[in-house]
């Protein structure tokens, strides 16, 4: 529905925009930014503020905007609570600890809003945003022999659990987190899920960090909590890189590819040198 | 503003070189990179930072963003990665030629010669058995051939798996050619053309007198050097960043899937398995088993398949793996 | 019976002959030619050779093969019919020292020649690894080069000797042979120590020269392709080694026969000799030969298949039945009967056999890189094929020029068959002729 909305928008600004470009002289982008809340038990939430443009091969990120950032308020009177500005890939994080409790509507909800002023890169452009906060925890925990992953959301306003709600768990790795516990998994009544553990992934000494996601909610937005525990299988270095092998570089040369050859050379070349002394000697020993 | 947008390579470089460079500033900084000249009226706490230009600005700590980096002030190139394996999963099922990650390789690797690093094989092993398409690079043996004949230790062996060459060491006698069965090494037969390096080798000399390496050998390609050898590197200066190799991010189909061995997973982008779950499930094997490199590059095989080999028929090009029109043309404007 | 001073004035060194001289000319002019093309092989890089990423290795390589072959003969005729008591080869151990001294020197240019990056060859000395096939090659070359050089170097102690006395007065050269006879006079304790060193180098040749072979063959068979894969190739590339040098002695010294006049000295007995022994190690050869390929081909796997096939049947069996007819059956069968054990026929075998040896390289080197284990794809249609280029024939008969140019030079001003151990065998002695001015 909202990525509808978005559409929309995009499409009717695309209209007005054509029609105005005929006239225009400037080769001014026309960002479109797009806004979500993303909350991080412990690292604190955040105003996640995107823009990208349409370029040449497609969309691009629009670097460099500059943000202001206000709350709204009923009756829209608005707050600044700072600035931001989007980086190469055209984002940027605004920390949004400053925002109080008591700075909600009586339904628990924020309403923020965004606006780049016109620069030498980017037309003017302004987006709003309404979510709720969330406490989203976990931790893990033994249940039959088995490491279960524990996590709770709950409403901030309330203090009342969120059920029936898809939360994602995952296990981080390199490149892309490894999903854990199937598909779907929702909260219960007690706005709790549990997870089981596969008792034999592999972490670096043992360690593993799980993440619980509520994704792209309304009006949660995206909620994250992590935990580390010492649960996995210490990854053991296979690697032959500190051997003496075959295909080591010089310093690691096998022994016995050390000792051999060079007792052959050196045993050739002491002979060498004697024969090359012999010469001298011939010269040496005239009558 | 255009001309930077829209020029992948120079993308390319100012990261290559913002790891290099953060590397040379110590510890202190190396996690993190900057939105460069944002001045802030706030009275925050701020950083000096060093710009790729050379020059040092001040900077709020707000505005310094975690850019993730594997590398750590130890991290030395001949070592690599520390417990780390890389590997790379190609599911035979889902590729149907699309040639995506060629083009991705040879664009990102700067590939100007006639032989692709990494090649789409048409393959049927008999009469009778059925065709399917098979993207081949190079396999990073965990005993490799091309390392054991190396007569100058120019390509060496990773203690993270990777095998890579020192463009300024090798000496062109191409028996790790020879050697590899894969034949996935190229040789430089001439000065490669790549034009538009020019540039770069010119900022990289300035690079030089911050400690910077001119050639390194994590950026295979960057630039070529005539009479030596190159090859497929597993992109360490994308798994540096915690990003995946090109050829996996540009496949329509999903079929390369890159991981970490240790961690037991690997993913495409789009799906994330367990690496033993994945090869177990879908019978993986590797190319040339008997002959005991001992690759790490996995296949699975080209069973219930998603897509149809004839599909990949109509960009089959038998003699060619490196488009070669307009390249130049292009390059020579930047 | 000779007296002392005609035998030295039949076998000093000789001024060129016009002859002579065109023919170093000739030489000469086609170096200038290879160096030429080889500056610019090094402006342009390999592109100017027909060597591509299939076929990484081509003539430079199957040429690098064959001087390694042709330097074996030193071991052999020196040391091993030496220490075997064949006292018959003395004229020609000198013959075969100088192949041998010329043979390693292009043999060593050569695979230089063949590196991407020259300039870096010091690499192999200060990141050499010792895992490496090649880096055994540098070793064992080099150290059989010295010794080679030493080889050739003490029997002609006397000889320059001699040749300081008998050109004194007569020719600058005099002074250069009194400096290089390193005041020999022929003492007891000079000839003790120069007869030990001698015994020393006979047998310290053999190894050297079996591993210098050995090792070279090893190059490919350290390798997984077909065709190279095998545990055959060391002794197979050595009994090959001592047919192409046994040709190469024959061939030159039926030359040097003519232009020197030296029938009194390299008499019909020594082709018939030389005969027998080149018939020996063909069939020592051809029983390798058959070794390497009919026991594939009775197996006939993929990969040696595809291999064989372009061998026995596809673009390379003429060339094939060329080398081992022509180059190997043919000579058997003409030396095998005393009639072609004449100098004519013997010297036409010996060249054929040296033309066979050095295609016999072509045919191990090439056509094995163009049947790799996967398919050749992706590539140029031209990169499915390898023939060389202009150039690179140019440099390559450059190689063979300067290796031919050494043994000229060294005939120049080298006694070609040694004197001293000549007027020995036959019983001349100075004092004799000193008696009678």
């Amino acid at each position: 529905m909202r990525r509808f909305n978005f559409l929309l928008c995009a499409f009717a600004v695309l209209f007005v925009w054509g029609s105005y470009t005929g006239h225009s002289q400037s080769e001014k982008n026309r960002a479109r930014v797009s806004l979500s809340y993303e909350s991080i038990t412990g690292d604190g939430s955040f105003l996640v503020i995107s823009g990208k443009f349409r370029g040449d091969e497609g969309f691009e990120p629009a670097n460099d905007m500059n943000f202001d950032v206000y709350q709204v308020f009923e009756g829209d009177s608005l707050s600044a609570l700072g600035k931001a500005t989007t980086d190469a890939q055209g984002e940027a994080r605004f920390a949004l600890d400053a925002l109080s409790v008591e700075t909600a509507n009586e339904d628990g909800e924020y309403t923020l809003k965004v606006e780049a002023k016109d620069n030498e890169k980017y037309r003017d452009t302004d987006k709003d945003i309404t979510f709720k906060k969330s406490e989203l925890v976990a931790r893990i925990s033994e249940e039959g022999g088995v490491n279960h992953l524990i996590a709770t959301l709950v409403d901030s306003q309330t203090n009342s659990p969120i059920t029936d709600q898809p939360l994602l768990v995952y296990v981080k790795r390199l490149f892309k987190p490894l999903k854990i516990g199937g598909e779907f998994v929702s909260t219960d009544e007690n706005g709790m899920i549990s997870v089981p553990v596969d008792g034999d992934l592999p972490g670096l000494n043992g360690n593993l960090t799980f993440e619980v996601v509520l994704s792209d909610n309304d009006p949660y937005g995206t909620v994250k909590a992590r935990v580390t525990e010492t649960i996995g299988i210490p990854i053991v270095d296979e690697s032959t890189f500190n051997k003496r092998t075959m295909w080591s570089p010089p310093g690691k040369t096998p022994f016995f590819l050390l000792i051999f050859p060079n007792l052959m050379i050196v045993g050739i070349w002491a002979t060498i040198a004697l024969l090359i002394f012999n010469l001298f000697k011939i010269n040496k020993s005239k009558s | 503003m255009k001309e930077n947008s829209n020029n992948p390579r120079r993308k390319f470089l100012n990261t290559g070189l913002k790891a290099g460079l953060l590397t040379a500033i110590g510890a202190a900084a190396t996690k993190a990179a900057i939105d460069m000249d944002k001045a802030y009226s706030a009275e925050e706490e701020t950083v000096e930072l060093m710009t790729p230009e050379g020059k040092l600005i001040e900077v709020p700590i707000s505005q310094v963003q975690e850019m993730p980096e594997l590398k750590d002030e130890n991290y030395k190139v001949r070592e690599g990665f520390p417990n780390r394996k890389f590997v790379m999963v190609v599911d035979l099922a889902r590729c149907k030629n699309a040639k995506k990650c060629i083009t991705a390789c040879n664009k990102t690797h700067f590939i100007t010669g006639e032989n692709a690093w990494l090649k789409v094989y048409k393959m049927q092993e008999s009469k009778h058995t059925a065709p399917y398409w098979q993207p081949t690079m190079c396999m990073h043996c965990d005993k490799p051939p091309c390392v054991k004949v190396c007569p100058v230790d120019a390509t060496f062996k990773r203690q993270d798996g990777l095998v890579l060459i020192d463009n300024e060491r090798c000496i062109g006698c191409r028996f790790c050619m020879a050697a590899c069965p894969y034949s996935t090494r190229v040789f430089n037969w001439e000065e490669p053309k790549q034009g538009e390096m020019t540039e770069i080798h010119l900022q990289m000399e300035d690079m030089g007198h911050m400690g910077h390496e001119m050639h390194s050998p994590d950026y295979a390609g960057f630039p070529s050097v005539k009479g030596t050898v190159d090859k497929c590197d597993f992109c360490p200066h994308m798994i540096d960043q915690e990003e995946l190799p090109h050829c996996v991010t540009a496949c329509p189909n999903g079929v390369f899937f890159f991981g970490d061995a240790y961690e037991d997973t690997v993913t495409n982008g789009d799906e994330t398995f367990r690496l033993s779950k994945l090869l177990e499930e879908k019978s993986g094997y590797r190319l040339m088993e008997n002959l005991g490199t001992e690759p790490n590059v996995y296949y699975l095989p080209p069973s219930n398949r998603l897509v149809d080999f004839e599909e990949g028929l109509e960009n089959y090009t038998e003699f060619e793996s490196v488009e070669k029109p307009d390249t130049s043309e292009n390059s020579e404007e930047l | 019976m000779k007296d002392y001073n005609t035998l030295i004035k039949e076998l000093a060194p000789r001024k060129f002959t016009a002859l002579g001289k065109l023919w170093t000319g000739f030489l000469i002019a086609v170096l200038v030619a290879a160096l030429v093309c080889y500056y610019f092989q090094l402006r342009d890089g390999l592109i100017i050779t027909e060597m591509r990423d299939y076929a990484l290795w081509g003539v430079y390589i199957s040429n690098f093969v064959f001087f390694v072959a042709i330097s074996l003969v030193g071991s052999l005729m020196t040391a091993i019919l030496r220490l075997s008591g064949a006292n018959w080869s003395t004229p020609l151990t000198r013959i075969s020292e100088i192949i041998a001294v010329a043979a390693i020197i292009m043999a060593g240019l050569t695979i230089i020649i063949d590196m991407g990056r020259p300039e870096r060859i010091l690499y192999l000395f200060t990141h050499g690894r010792l895992q490496s096939p090649i880096i055994w090659d540098v070793v064992v070359i080099s150290t059989y080069l010295v010794i080679s050089l030493l080889l050739l170097y003490y029997p002609l102690l006397p000889d320059f000797a001699i040749l300081k006395k008998y050109f004194k007065g007569k020719n600058k050269l005099s002074k250069w042979y009194g400096k290089l006879a390193l005041n020999w006079s022929g003492t007891d304790s000079q000839r003790q120590i120069y007869n030990k060193s001698i015994r020393i180098l006979s047998i310290m040749i053999i190894p050297v020269a079996f591993g210098i072979h050995t090792v070279t063959a090893w190059l490919f068979a350290t390798t997984y392709r077909p065709g190279w894969d095998s545990t055959n190739f060391g002794p197979y590339f050595i009994a090959g080694a001592f047919v192409a040098g046994a040709g190469a002695v024959i061939t030159i010294m039926f030359i040097l026969r003519k232009s020197h006049k030296l029938q009194d000295y390299i008499t019909d007995g020594h082709f018939d000799k030389m005969g027998k022994l080149l018939v020996l190690l063909c069939l020592l050869y051809l029983y390798f030969n058959v070794n390497e390929y009919l026991v594939p081909a009775y197996k006939m796997t993929v990969e040696e298949g595809v291999h064989l096939n372009e061998l026995f049947l596809g673009q390379y069996a003429a060339l094939f039945y060329l080398v081992i007819v022509g180059g190997l059956i043919v000579p058997i069968i003409v030396l095998i009967f005393p009639k072609g054990r004449k100098p004519v026929p013997v010297f036409i075998m010996g060249v054929i056999v040296v033309l066979g040896a050095w295609w016999k390289r072509y045919l191990i080197v090439t056509p094995t890189l163009l049947h790799p284990f996967l398919p050749i794809q992706g590539v140029p249609e031209s990169w499915h094929h390898y023939y060389p280029s202009t150039m690179e024939w140019i440099i390559t008969f450059g190689t063979l020029a300067g290796a031919l140019l050494i043994i000229t030079i060294l005939v120049r001003y080298v006694p070609i068959i040694p004197i001293h151990e000549t007027a020995e065998e036959r019983g001349i002695t100075e004092s004799e002729t000193t008696k009678k001015p």
